[in-house]
């Protein structure tokens, strides 16, 4: 089952420092979003579980092999246009 | 589902409906429903980029995600966890031989007295939880809560609920069962440990971080690797250089021979794992026996019972060391260890089998009666020791 939606880019013409970040989840599932460079990453984090359709804080965030942390931004982390960051699954464990 | 089909077919429900469930569990994720309540998939223009405004995200969500976290239930079960704290009375101090007087001989040679053990009781794995450091994460969480949007993740007060709300209150049957977070966060702690100076724990051990180890299993199950395949992390972290937070400096075997995981299996469950660099064994502790067969959870090993031996043959150059390793790494399931009877707990055990392991001390003294102050320890400690030192404002 492939649904992986990936979205076609369209170039930030807003004017004020904008960033296209991708976020992949487990290989198959894409999704991209537009945000400020000086906006905090939890916004795409929230967005991103509400995309993929899972509960919040069911994703852990990671770029370039680091931890997102919420309050830093792509300006904090020298994110450029079509980075990509890896969504990995909060897996719980109990039985 | 099989009814629901069979049912509109004969009574002529609008089929429209079945499909339309259908199309909507496409664009899910996999993962088990009653495990991750699936949102509202919000219809979007097709080919644009959302943008991400203050607006956009609406806390619409975040308030029913919190809805238990902030109800009255909830905060009843705070209350009453304050309240079983002591009440704060000032400390009396008691001060070390060096706060007394800094130096040992007479008045013509002086020397400073250095410290020469660790407190044991700072680090004895079954105490109970210090008053002060409860009342601290139980004033973060009522603060968290508070706030209009709570922390992400290991940022928020949800985390630590999850964590340290004893059984009886948890509003589902899986409240409680600890994340990857949880995990990852006790791993760095115990790992944060190993490197003080002095350190409660032999030198040559090492904890592996939980994402660390979420990766390597995902490599394994991508592509059964072989050694020349086997990525520069693994490289690094066989150094001691990987990940950042995890750095030792030590080589594995030449300083560091007994390596600590926590490892997911079968979807649902935390076992830990010792592994014995040195004879070649997986040794495996897990708390609820019923879940997973010998053969099972020998299969579930497989990542680091076949990626080890590539490892090992890749990274040894030290010819005494280098032994021919082209067989797999013995995997050993322990089966005399105090056990979760009553389950939901498997991932405080798992833990706790970790501590007391790389400790040196046996398991006695751990059991389900004592998981609920486990719980409150951990949560306290946690807190106070790794999560929330980076300086980050919610």
């Amino acid at each position: 089952m492939s649904a992986a939606q990936e979205d076609d880019k369209k170039p930030g013409d807003e004017g004020e420092a904008q960033i296209i970040l991708k976020v992949k989840a487990q290989d198959r599932f894409e999704a991209s979003f537009r945000m400020k460079r000086s906006a905090q990453l939890i916004k795409l984090m929230n967005a991103s579980c509400e995309r993929f359709c899972v509960d919040f804080n069911s994703f852990v965030f990671f770029f370039d092999g680091c931890r997102l942390l919420a309050g830093q931004t792509p300006d904090d982390l020298d994110m450029k246009d079509g980075d990509e960051i890896e969504a990995v699954l909060n897996l719980r464990g109990g039985p | 589902m099989d009814g629901s089909d069979k049912k509109s077919s004969v009574d002529g429900l609008p089929i429209q409906r079945v499909i339309k469930k259908e199309k909507k569990n496409k664009k899910t994720m996999p993962v088990k429903e009653d495990e991750m309540p699936l949102k509202k998939v919000k219809t979007e223009k097709a080919f644009s980029i959302p943008e991400l405004n203050d607006q956009s995200v609406s806390s619409e969500g975040w308030e029913n995600h919190l809805n238990w976290e902030k109800s009255v239930k909830c905060r009843e079960v705070l209350e009453a966890l304050c309240s079983s704290v002591e009440p704060r009375r000032k400390r009396k101090p008691q001060l070390t031989k060096t706060q007394v007087w800094l130096y040992v001989g007479n008045s013509t040679v002086k020397r400073i007295i250095t410290a020469d053990s660790v407190s044991e009781e700072s680090f004895d794995p079954l105490s109970k939880v210090d008053p002060e450091k409860l009342q601290t994460v139980l004033d973060f969480i009522k603060s968290d809560l508070e706030k209009d949007e709570s922390g992400f993740a290991d940022r928020g007060a949800v985390f630590y609920l999850r964590l340290m709300i004893p059984r009886e209150a948890w509003p589902n049957n899986k409240y409680g069962w600890l994340h990857d977070t949880h995990m990852a966060s006790a791993m760095l702690m115990l790992h944060r440990r190993s490197m003080q100076s002095p350190s409660p724990y032999s030198p040559r051990i090492a904890f592996l971080d939980r994402w660390f180890v979420q990766s390597w299993v995902n490599d394994y199950k991508k592509s059964h690797q072989t050694p020349n395949e086997l990525s520069e992390r693994y490289s690094k972290a066989f150094n001691g250089e990987y990940p950042e937070q995890f750095v030792t400096g030590k080589k594995w075997l030449a300083d560091v021979d007994t390596l600590f995981l926590c490892h997911h299996v079968n979807g649902d469950h935390w076992v830990a794992l010792r592994i014995d660099l040195v004879k070649e064994v997986i040794h495996v502790y897990d708390c609820i026996p019923s879940v997973l067969s010998d053969k099972q959870l020998h299969e579930e090993c497989r990542p680091f019972t076949k990626m080890l031996p590539a490892l090992l043959n890749k990274m040894v150059e030290d010819p005494k060391l280098k032994t021919k390793r082209d067989k797999q790494f013995t995997y050993r399931r322990h089966k005399k260890i105090p056990k979760n009877e009553d389950p939901g707990d498997c991932g405080v055990y798992s833990l706790k089998y970790i501590e007391c392991l790389a400790l040196g001390r046996n398991f006695d003294g751990l059991s389900d009666q004592i998981i609920p102050s486990l719980r409150l320890k951990m949560g306290a400690d946690i807190y106070g020791e790794v999560a929330m030192e980076d300086g980050c404002n919610w």
